[in-house]
């Protein structure tokens, strides 16, 4: 063997070089066309939808419009001449004759199905996709979930279709926070939350504001049980923290992203809640749609 | 050249990103090897990786093309693997490691051999720093965007890899 370690490595990287290539770049060019046909053009098509939706509205609008423009011509030069004459019954039938020819447009409009607002309202919400997830018992099941991507904290990642993501804006930072909804409207405590401070600090600084912050909302900390660590974060978790107030548990990680640190989030509940403890299997299956790591991607570098 | 192909990809143009694909695929696939994946799997990880690409390509606007790429690798190839890890059974595990080292027999030569394997036994915190450094060209910072950490802790990294490579390089050298 060379004594040489730098000209072994350098043996080596030709030796990788030579290898010769498995995959077919036009294959997976054709498998990507294939993909692309069938799953996620969500975004596309709904961006199509929306024009399409605007173009098919102003259509109608502008062709009932013109109807009864054309309509009111005639009807408005015989109202004129006739008012004199018979006083307000012309007017009240010309009312009533125009609201029956727009009822009767619209009607036609509608019956055609071209511009039927009701399709393409409900293909225009359905912007969600089927994965496929395995549950707690190791069984494979198919779940409707959506895209959520975020330009500011810069990454993107699965979440349930009925779930509730809200942005949050406050004078320490900005928080992205999805909240369970099994269809009684969102549930507390949050299911899941990424937090970054406003202002630049170093880590330490970043922990002990995060912790004055808990602290200020009343939770006192506890020994961390590494709930997320175990679960497992997408990018490097420096440490794990745990924070309890009122039976729920907020279990929280500072994710280091470059020169910048994320705080990630979640809740569980003691044994004494009682009200909630039956979310919480849910709440675990949930984190790991939005954790996996085939589903949460740092876009940017 | 490259800035050209990947604008004309973000326009939803598939050949220019072909180009792309056939412009990274060695490295996508070298780099997936040394880091793990067995031969047999190499056609799924690429499949994977490009896929990514190609959904996001419209959000690639800041960074090299190709730190961005090894990223995405990461995170297929990880994914992968736990995904692989839930469906282990023992008789496919015994006959994926019968290809790879089939494979490696028949690409390296006794020294590569042993190298390459002493680099695949090291820790991911050392093992990937190291591949990105020694045999894709990449500096510190470029690594340290990679893998999400400070380019101080990739120094560290691939010092602290390069000693007991070389270390483990030297006691085997000695016993052959």
């Amino acid at each position: 063997m060379s004594k040489d370690f730098e000209k072994s490595l350098e043996r080596l990287n030709n030796q990788y070089d030579e290898m010769p290539t498995q995959s077919s770049s036009i294959k997976i060019m054709a498998n990507i066309k294939k993909q692309k046909k069938r799953n996620w053009t969500w975004s596309k098509s709904y961006q199509r939808l929306q024009v399409a939706v605007l173009i098919a509205l102003m259509i109608g609008i502008g062709y009932v419009l013109g109807v009864s423009q054309l309509m009111n011509q005639p009807d408005t030069a015989m109202e004129e001449t006739a008012s004199d004459q018979v006083g307000t019954m012309e007017g009240a039938s010309f009312q009533a004759k125009q609201a029956e020819s727009f009822d009767e447009e619209a009607g036609a409009v509608h019956e055609s199905g071209e511009y039927d607002m009701g399709i393409f309202a409900a293909e225009e919400i359905d912007d969600s996709f089927l994965i496929t997830i395995t549950d707690e018992e190791g069984q494979e099941v198919e779940k409707q979930v959506k895209v959520f991507e975020d330009e500011q904290f810069s990454f993107s990642t699965y979440y349930d279709a009925n779930f509730h993501v809200e942005e949050g804006v406050s004078g320490e930072g900005r928080s992205i926070q999805i909240y369970a909804d099994y269809g009684e409207g969102p549930i507390e405590p949050l299911l899941f939350e990424m937090f970054q401070f406003e202002s630049a600090m170093s880590y330490d600084n970043q922990v002990e504001a995060y912790r004055m912050m808990m602290n200020e909302s009343g939770y006192t900390e506890l020994e961390s049980n590494d709930y997320l660590i175990e679960i497992g974060i997408p990018g490097q978790v420096v440490e794990e923290f745990l924070f309890q107030k009122d039976d729920v548990n907020v279990h929280v990680v500072p994710v280091e992203r470059g020169e910048e640190y994320f705080f990630f989030k979640t809740s569980t509940v003691t044994n004494n809640n009682s009200e909630k403890i039956e979310y919480m299997e849910g709440y675990v299956r949930e984190l790991n749609v939005i954790l996996n790591q085939d589903h949460f991607m740092w876009i940017y570098n | 050249m490259e800035e050209q192909l990947i604008e004309r990809a973000k326009q939803g143009d598939d050949d220019a990103f072909q180009q792309l694909i056939e412009q990274h695929l060695k490295t996508v696939e070298k780099f997936a090897f040394q880091i793990g994946v067995s031969p047999s799997h190499m056609e799924d990880v690429t499949q994977e990786v490009f896929l990514k690409v190609y959904r996001f390509i419209h959000k690639h606007n800041r960074g090299k093309f190709t730190t961005w790429l090894y990223s995405i690798t990461l995170n297929v190839i990880r994914d992968f693997y736990r995904k692989e890890k839930q469906m282990k059974r023992k008789t496919i595990e015994l006959q994926k490691y019968a290809t790879q080292q089939t494979y490696i027999q028949d690409n390296f030569d006794e020294e590569a051999r042993e190298l390459h394997q002493m680099i695949h036994r090291l820790e991911d915190k050392y093992k990937i720093p190291i591949v990105l450094h020694f045999f894709h060209g990449q500096n510190y910072q470029e690594i340290a965007n990679v893998l999400g950490v400070t380019e101080g802790a990739i120094k560290t990294r691939v010092l602290r890899a390069k000693q007991k490579l070389k270390a483990e390089y030297e006691k085997v050298g000695e016993q052959l």
